[in-house]
């Protein structure tokens, strides 16, 4: 019995040393394996897991930068971003009934049919653009219809739609954006500035999409873009391109411009181009309509020059507006003959009666005493031949002749308008120049200061006065084209507005064709001017290109100036002066 | 056992001084375990359970607070599409097209009556008809002629003759034709 229990308590003395290998033994087993697994886990491929932990609860999310709107004056917009949804397919789910969908959503959301198949077809892909810039309201229309015809795998995501409530107001200046960037005008040129930056979000979600709380979520918020503040002011905008376009239409034009400046900032209130295009649909258009033309193109001014000729005449002290001239029917110059639009025998004007009458010939006359040296001088300083820089692409500087072609038979031709070229907004800004007392203002379209895409400095705060002429040379100059609207002395009674004094020129310049470089019949028409005469307030110019119905600057250019200065007096509530209009004479006896 | 524990005593007892022996006071009893273990429990429990109910009610607020976006989102949207239909109708275009349905005109002109004084600067006269602006552009031109002029031609029908009459008859219409090419 005793040693029966000796033999037990050594078998019990035994046990656990048996007891403890064998529990290490499954101890270092279990951990191996975890080692082992750790291995796969970490060493092989660490990368995968996280990427599908990731995949299964987190969700990542672009936050669009909304693009900053473009304005008038006054905060209406011409151009705005309004939220809006892109449409996203899920192939896998969509798959089993694409062509129904794709006929859905073409119809619904006017997009390509067979693209759109595709799309909803398309293998081994879990997300498909079905369509961008949908209207968020659409979108959600479009999306609950699709559930009730019980179609899946059509999701919604943030997008921003660029629209233009005005159409085509001001759209040659705005410009447009398409799908992926910015086309045109001050779109294209302020992009960086409008566009802003996108912002993105991850979080972690839990089931059905719910973000977790306490969850961890981070946020980069989106930069959105700046707004551009215009100096243009919409319904004067509006109005001049209707007048526009009604003018042109008329005189069976080209194209056309009119440019409405305050004449105290240079500020552009108005700057119509036609033919234009509804920027909501720019595909519509002719390539050739999408720009600014009154930036752009260049032509001859004709006799509007001779405003900017008599100011630096007089300023110069060569003539005043009482200087006699004898102005002869016609005058040979060197190489060829100088005419005056009308035939006539030997004619007796002051300098007022020239311009009145707008003679070449009697101009030529008066500047004689001055050297083309000089004459290039004052032009350059009333901007020509400079571009303007208002902030749009695109912008041509005009060319005034410099050099070797400065000859003084170039200057003849120049006094007139002939052998230089400018743009609209060059020009309106030069005549400017005379209304406001002598002193050019550079023109601005964009109010304070902006930044374009090339890193140029443009706006109000920007703008440059220099003084270019004397103040009287102004007054007198001002005075001689009150003479040009005088119902029996001028040529532009048209251009009047009633019960106020303005000051103004005409202009039909010939134009040189596309497919000759030479004067091919056809002209440019145009009047500049400005009131109220006794303190100018707007500077308004009005062009016409190839008018076919053979009307001149005065009766096709001038009607529509009075509709638009009408229309600027009263808006901006600028009540006639009653002061006694100019009485300068016009012819004088021998 | 009890022998050889008891010798110590005894030896420590001759060199101590020797104290009279009396009767140990019974030591504190052990708190009873029962109110402690509630407490505990009480404590856990509500901890558990606060836990659970502030996890679900945060659970609750997130699905709340999303659903309140949708609201939100789907509000917006709405005035969106609101603020896009006013800017349709305060269009200078529109404006203009509702006043023209009404029969105004725009008058070129201005005329300003000055306050208090009465007195009234510019001309005064009403706006004519013919100082409407147009504002819709003029309708396409169409080509002058839609449909093509009808040319007619007279052909006498000739009478039906034997056949090879009518053969050399074609050859030389067909003569005809190529001559007159």
């Amino acid at each position: 019995m005793r040693q029966i229990w000796i033999a037990l308590g050594e078998g019990a003395r035994g046990a656990p040393q048996l007891r403890m290998r064998i529990g290490f033994l499954v101890i270092a087993i279990v951990l191996s394996v975890f080692g082992g697994r750790l291995l796969q886990l970490q060493g092989v491929d660490p990368n995968k897991y996280a990427l599908m932990a990731a995949k299964e609860s987190s969700r990542r999310i672009v936050l669009p930068a909304t693009r900053g709107s473009i304005l008038d004056r006054n905060g209406s917009e011409l151009a705005s971003s309004v939220p809006a949804s892109m449409v996203i397919a899920d192939p896998a789910l969509t798959r089993p009934k694409a062509a129904k969908m794709a006929r859905f959503l073409a119809l619904r959301l006017d997009v390509d049919y067979f693209a759109t198949l595709d799309r909803l077809r398309a293998p081994g892909r879990r997300f498909e653009y079905i369509a961008r810039r949908v209207p968020s309201s659409l979108a959600e229309e479009v999306l609950e219809e699709a559930e009730g015809k019980k179609f899946k795998g059509l999701t919604l995501l943030d997008d921003s739609l660029r629209t233009y409530p005005g159409h085509d107001i001001a759209a040659n200046l705005v410009g447009f954006v398409g799908t992926e960037k910015a086309w045109a005008g001050l779109e294209f040129n302020f992009d960086e500035m409008l566009a802003g930056r996108d912002g993105v979000a991850s979080y972690h979600v839990g089931k059905e999409g719910a973000q977790i709380p306490l969850g961890s979520l981070t946020i980069r918020p989106a930069q959105n873009g700046e707004t551009l503040r215009t100096t243009l002011d919409m319904d004067l905008q509006f109005y001049s391109q209707r007048v526009l376009r009604e003018t042109v239409e008329n005189a069976g034009g080209d194209s056309g411009t009119i440019v409405v400046l305050d004449s105290r900032t240079g500020e552009l209130l108005a700057n119509a181009d036609y033919p234009t295009f509804d920027a909501n649909e720019p595909l519509e258009a002719d390539n050739a309509d999408l720009g600014a033309r009154s930036v752009s193109d260049v032509y001859e001014p004709g006799s509007v020059q001779k405003v900017l000729t008599a100011a630096a005449l007089v300023d110069d002290g060569r003539v005043t507006a009482n200087t006699k001239l004898v102005v002869p029917g016609s005058l040979t110059r060197q190489d060829r003959v100088i005419n005056d639009w009308f035939p006539h025998g030997t004619l007796y004007l002051t300098m007022a009666g020239v311009m009145a009458q707008s003679s070449n010939i009697g101009t030529v006359l008066a500047a004689d005493g001055m050297s083309s040296r000089e004459l290039r001088g004052y032009l350059s300083e009333f901007g020509l031949g400079e571009e303007t820089r208002i902030g749009l692409s695109g912008e041509s500087a005009g060319l005034l002749p410099q050099g070797d072609n400065l000859t003084s038979q170039t200057k003849d031709r120049m006094v007139f308008g002939q052998s230089l070229s400018v743009t609209a907004v060059q020009m309106a800004a030069a005549v400017n120049t005379v209304a406001n007392g002598g002193v050019y203002v550079s023109p601005s379209l964009i109010q304070g200061r902006a930044t374009t895409d090339d890193g140029v400095e443009v706006g109000t705060d920007h703008a440059v006065t220099r003084r270019v002429v004397s103040e009287k040379a102004a007054r007198q100059t001002t005075l001689m084209m009150e003479r040009v609207l005088d119902p029996e002395d001028g040529v532009a009674p048209g251009a009047a507005v009633s019960g106020y004094r303005v000051a103004g020129k005409t202009g039909t310049a010939q134009r040189v064709g596309e497919e000759c470089g030479c004067y091919d019949g056809s002209t440019t028409v145009s009047f500049a001017g400005f009131a109220p005469a006794d303190d100018p307030r707007f500077t308004i110019y009005v062009v016409v290109h190839n008018p076919r119905n053979g009307g001149g600057g005065g009766s096709v250019a001038g009607p529509a100036f009075a509709k638009v200065m009408g229309y600027a007096l009263r808006r901006y509530r600028v009540p006639p002066t009653e002061t006694t209009p100019s009485q300068l004479p016009v012819w004088w006896n021998e | 056992m009890s022998a050889i524990h008891s010798a110590p005593q005894t030896g420590r007892s001759s060199v101590l001084p020797k104290r009279p022996l009396r009767v140990v006071k019974p030591g504190r009893r052990p708190p009873p375990r029962v109110p402690f273990v509630i407490v505990v429990s009480v404590v856990l429990v509500v901890g558990v359970v606060g836990l659970l109910v502030f996890n679900t009610s945060m659970q609750q607020a997130s699905y709340t607070a999303k659903s309140l976006a949708q609201e939100r989102d789907s509000l917006l949207i709405k005035e969106e599409s609101l603020r896009v239909e006013l800017e349709q109708l305060q269009r200078p275009q529109s404006i203009a097209e509702q006043a023209q349905s009404l029969g105004m005109v725009p008058k070129i002109d201005p005329t300003f009556l000055e306050l208090p004084s009465g007195k009234i600067i510019g001309k005064l006269e009403p706006a004519v008809p013919a100082d409407q602006q147009r504002i819709l552009p003029l309708p396409e031109p169409k080509p002058a002629e839609i449909v093509p002029e009808r040319r007619v031609e007279t052909v006498i029908a000739e009478e039906p003759e034997s056949k090879p009459n009518r053969r050399k008859k074609r050859e030389r219409q067909g003569q005809n034709s190529r001559a007159g090419r």
